[in-house]
């Protein structure tokens, strides 16, 4: 081959490398969502309702604010005339911590809950008079905690004791919201029984699946109230809670890794499951607080007479210039609370950060290189 | 703090753009030996909610209206609406009248009231209903055509507007809780961190006999601009929660996660095991029905420790604490700190039986007839008028032409006794059967109103995922007329009606059974038609 045409060769490959590299280790999300759902009615499944409800405090306590967290429960649990302990819903028999709370926003409950209405919800083909609480509305920056728990089994989970819901159907569905451009990426989450096969046909990149058993295998309760009369939480997510309740707050630094190497098996009782052939980055750089928390990374420098805001860098960090007086403080600032207009949101949100523009225009050049390549090849060849 | 408060509504006074006042008041009314009524009720008065000429409601200048309810009242062009959310039952016997003449409380579950334009096809009922459920995270979507109803016998609305008329919906099994208490304290200007909201406890609100959570929006047309009769000047928002208490109870929780079981008052064993009378407390103590009254410190009851008074509230005083003798008035301020001493009571047990009573019960005769009862018994010497209105799912068919009365268990002929029938009949999956009747209800007497209806079967993705339990029934509305002013409003309790089920295999026994059948037929007929059996040769050596 002649030198030039092999230099031109090098020179488009360099430029389809350089325009396709794209930064792996940092996460490229600027808001969070979560979708948690208990799939199961009646008393007896008061268990479901406790590990939904532990799963959403953990995720208000890190920053996701009511807003943004689709709360989904098939049944009330709270105020059932069964319940010794009303507006109570306790996830430990020594009931220190109510996990009802005060302030708590459930966004579907009771009937509403139906294989229906969780496909729309994810999809976004929500009926017109749908409201705004109701709605799941993600774009393509948005990283989403999908939690279900309930009865399942091989490739289904039960919704109400009437109908269920398929692997096949949970895939489509998340292909669709791949297609509508709804998540960057998103971590779900199964807590039932042979919950592995749950995530078994889910073919869309950026995914990463848990599951708490294996096919052939149930998921089990882990204690039960004396008092209230049933099992109060499920292993696999009273592991997981003790997790995040004790090692995680809002500015930890622990990654998934670390959370699925404190899986136990012998503790949990069954083999939980982690489906990561989708998921492109490296579990060991992904922060927990990038799915359970609404956490953005922020550096303040000091800096002489000046005080604004700038753009952010590719790494997508916000760099907060103030006069060299000021203390630091360290942000987030985004606090589960009253969300009318939470401020912190429209620091968040895409219009400020967006995205990095080498990014918006990677399509672009990747064609121009592919329609280059071929002339240069031609003009080698002369 | 209370200074800028004031300062602020003293700036939005005096420019004139919109006036709005605030006030709030809790009472606590002993009503027998161990109930208490405690009463929040906040009020917002405001000028031009319903002001066209303000018609960016982005920038209305609100301080303390709360903007979620202005903005559903100017899109949706609501004159007058109210919601309710109720559970529990209101024992008339033991408690006396109804609060506020059942005014600002609804029957079991959900109730909405709205007057608002007519519209053929509902457009911003559907729309008002939507974003009600989205506000108090409630299931108010459900209510489609099949729930609606415009009551046709004549409702006075506080101001009548020319094409407007009440919407009415009801969704009896809604349940109440936590999730719907919270945006109710989240629409006060105050919300729960100073002043009698901030005395509001979930565990204590719904561990209630009788609870209701109420938004009304009243307009009036008083005041300085007359420029027309049906012009509305002023709006008020109320918001009332509403709750009786069992204090004893109480008093045996007084953490709310730690449950005591009751003492045993009643029976004494001696050491042979024996019931003794003698050494023991006396039997009859526990089954009476007159007990000592209970007494607790305030804010013991309440379970929250005490806050300020909000700041922007203009009334003088905060608490009525009405006293044992159900006479006695105590007027305070939160801020001023008395309150720490001061006793609720219960009072002596005292039965109300002269009261009218309103009862509802399902008389069934089995999977096909069945029938509805409405009883309404006036033990006081006066004649009255009621109004009862009432409604059967679509699959529940009733037929007026069954529709009996019973005066005094006699039966008599319906034109004796109805003055007037509104009857919407069922129509299958479009809309429930409503019934309103108004009648005379002399004195001493009691009218009883009974129809027939027949259950009819329903395709099976109608029924809900608990088809075993049951469908429920609203309650009955039952307004009580003293010569066409408004004496009382009872609603009788929720009724829960059993359609025969069917069995929900059967999809999947029919797939089987027929891809089974299917299968084996066109298997043997191929293979009888495509298989030929050829001999094997053998080569001979």
């Amino acid at each position: 081959m002649h030198l030039r045409s092999l230099r031109s060769i090098v020179s488009t490959v360099l430029l389809f490398a350089l325009f396709f590299t794209k930064c792996t280790a940092e996460s490229t999300h600027t808001n969070n969502w979560a979708v948690l759902i208990s799939t199961s009615r009646f008393w007896f499944n008061y268990r479901h309702i406790a590990n939904v409800l532990g799963i959403y405090r953990s995720v208000k306590r890190l920053g996701i604010p009511d807003d943004q967290i689709i709360l989904m429960l098939a049944d009330d649990i709270a105020c059932n005339p069964r319940n010794m302990f009303p507006a109570s819903v306790f996830g430990n028999a020594d009931r220190a911590l109510d996990l009802y709370g005060d302030d708590i926003q459930v966004d579907y409950r009771g009937y509403e809950v139906t294989v229906e209405s969780f496909i729309r919800l994810l999809t976004g083909r929500v009926p017109e008079n749908t409201p705004v609480s109701k709605r799941l509305l993600t774009n393509e920056n948005s990283n989403i905690l999908i939690y279900m728990t309930g009865h399942g089994g091989d490739e289904f989970i039960k919704f109400q004791d009437a109908e269920d819901l398929s692997a096949h159907d949970i895939a489509d569905a998340l292909e669709q919201m791949h297609q509508h451009k709804r998540f960057n990426e998103i971590l779900f989450i199964a807590d039932t029984c042979q919950a592995n096969s749950l995530y078994k046909h889910i073919y869309t990149p950026n995914i990463l699946a848990v599951g708490s058993s294996e096919v052939g295998t149930s998921s089990l309760s882990h204690h039960a109230d004396t008092d209230i009369g049933v099992a109060v939480i499920d292993r696999f997510t009273f592991y997981n809670l003790e997790f995040l309740e004790t090692r995680v707050d809002i500015k930890s630094r622990l990654t998934l890794k670390d959370l699925f190497d404190s899986y136990d098996v012998n503790l949990i009782k069954s083999q939980p499951g982690v489906r990561t052939d989708l998921f492109h980055r490296d579990l060991s750089q992904v922060l927990i607080t990038d799915f359970f928390g609404n956490v953005r990374d922020i550096e303040l420098n000091a800096y002489e007479n000046v005080s604004f805001l700038q753009e952010s860098s590719p790494e997508n960090k916000l760099t907060v210039f103030s006069p060299a007086n000021d203390t630091g403080i360290v942000y987030p600032r985004a606090t589960s609370s009253n969300t009318q207009n939470d401020t912190a949101e429209l620091l968040t949100s895409s219009s400020i950060l967006g995205d990095s523009k080498i990014h918006k225009f990677s399509p672009f050049l990747a064609l121009l290189t592919v329609f280059l390549f071929p002339v240069l090849l031609l003009r080698s060849k002369r | 703090m209370k200074f800028f408060a004031a300062l602020l509504l003293c700036v939005r006074v005096c420019w004139g753009f919109v006036r709005e006042n605030y006030g709030e008041l809790l009472t606590v009314k002993p009503l027998t030996s161990k109930h208490v009524l405690s009463t929040f009720e906040f009020t917002i008065d405001v000028n031009d909610l319903h002001d066209s000429s303000t018609d960016d409601f982005f920038d209305p200048g609100y301080t303390i209206v709360p903007l979620q309810i202005a903005r559903l009242i100017k899109e949706n062009q609501v004159a007058e609406m109210h919601l309710r959310f109720t559970r529990g039952r209101w024992d008339v016997e033991l408690w006396g009248e109804i609060p506020k003449q059942g005014l600002s409380s609804g029957g079991t579950g959900l109730e909405l009231w709205s007057y608002m334009p007519v519209e053929r096809d509902n457009l911003h009922w559907y729309q008002l209903t939507n974003q009600l459920s989205g506000i108090f995270c409630a299931s108010l979507d459900t209510i489609d055509s099949t729930n609606t109803y415009q009551p046709r016998l004549p409702l006075q609305a506080k101001v009548s507007q020319p094409n407007h008329a009440f919407y009415f919906a009801a969704l009896p099994q809604e349940s109440v809780c936590t999730e719907n208490l919270t945006p109710f304290l989240k629409l006060l200007p105050c919300k729960t961190k100073s002043g009698i909201a901030s005395l509001i406890n979930q565990h204590l609100l719904f561990d209630t006999n009788w609870h209701s959570l109420s938004l009304d929006i009243l307009p009036s047309n008083e005041g300085e601009r007359t420029d027309g009769a049906n012009v509305i000047t002023s709006t008020q928002i109320v918001i009332t929660i509403q709750a009786v208490h069992d204090v004893e109870r109480r008093l045996r929780r007084p953490d709310k996660s730690v449950f005591y079981p009751p003492e045993e008052e009643c029976e004494h064993y001696d050491d042979n095991g024996d019931r003794d009378g003698e050494h023991g407390k006396d039997p009859l103590t526990c089954l009476k029905a007159i007990r000592s009254p209970f007494a607790v410190h305030f804010y013991d009851f309440f379970g929250m420790p005490p806050k300020p008074s909000c700041p922007l509230s203009t009334n003088e005083h905060d608490v009525l604490v009405v006293g044992a003798d159900k006479q006695s008035e105590a007027w305070y301020r939160l801020s001023d700190g008395r309150l720490q001493d001061d006793v609720v009571f219960t009072t002596l047990q005292q039965r109300h039986p002269d009261l009218v009573r309103a009862d509802y019960a399902l008389t069934n005769y089995g999977n096909h007839w069945s029938g509805i009862s409405l009883m309404l018994t006036n033990p006081q010497p006066k004649n009255y008028t009621a109004t009862a209105m009432s409604q059967l799912p679509w699959f529940a068919h009733s037929y007026l032409h069954t529709l009996q009365v019973r005066v005094n268990d006699t039966l008599l002929p319906k034109e004796d006794v109805l003055c007037q029938i509104a009857y919407r009949p069922f129509k299958d999956r479009v809309h429930n059967s409503f019934l309103e009747l108004q009648f005379l209800l002399p004195a001493f007497t009691s009218v009883k109103i009974i129809t027939d209806f027949e259950k009819s079967p329903i395709k099976l993705h109608e029924y809900p995922p608990d088809a075993n339990r049951g469908f429920d029934i609203p309650p009955a509305i039952i307004s009580i007329y003293d010569n066409t002013t408004l004496h009382s409003t009872l609603r009788t309790t929720s009724l829960l009606l059993s359609l025969p089920t069917p069995d929900f295999s059967m999809p999947y026994n029919v797939i089987i059974l027929t891809s089974t059948v299917m299968a084996l037929t066109f298997g043997s007929i191929f293979n009888l038609l495509v298989r030929r059996f050829v001999p094997l040769t053998h080569d001979k050596t």
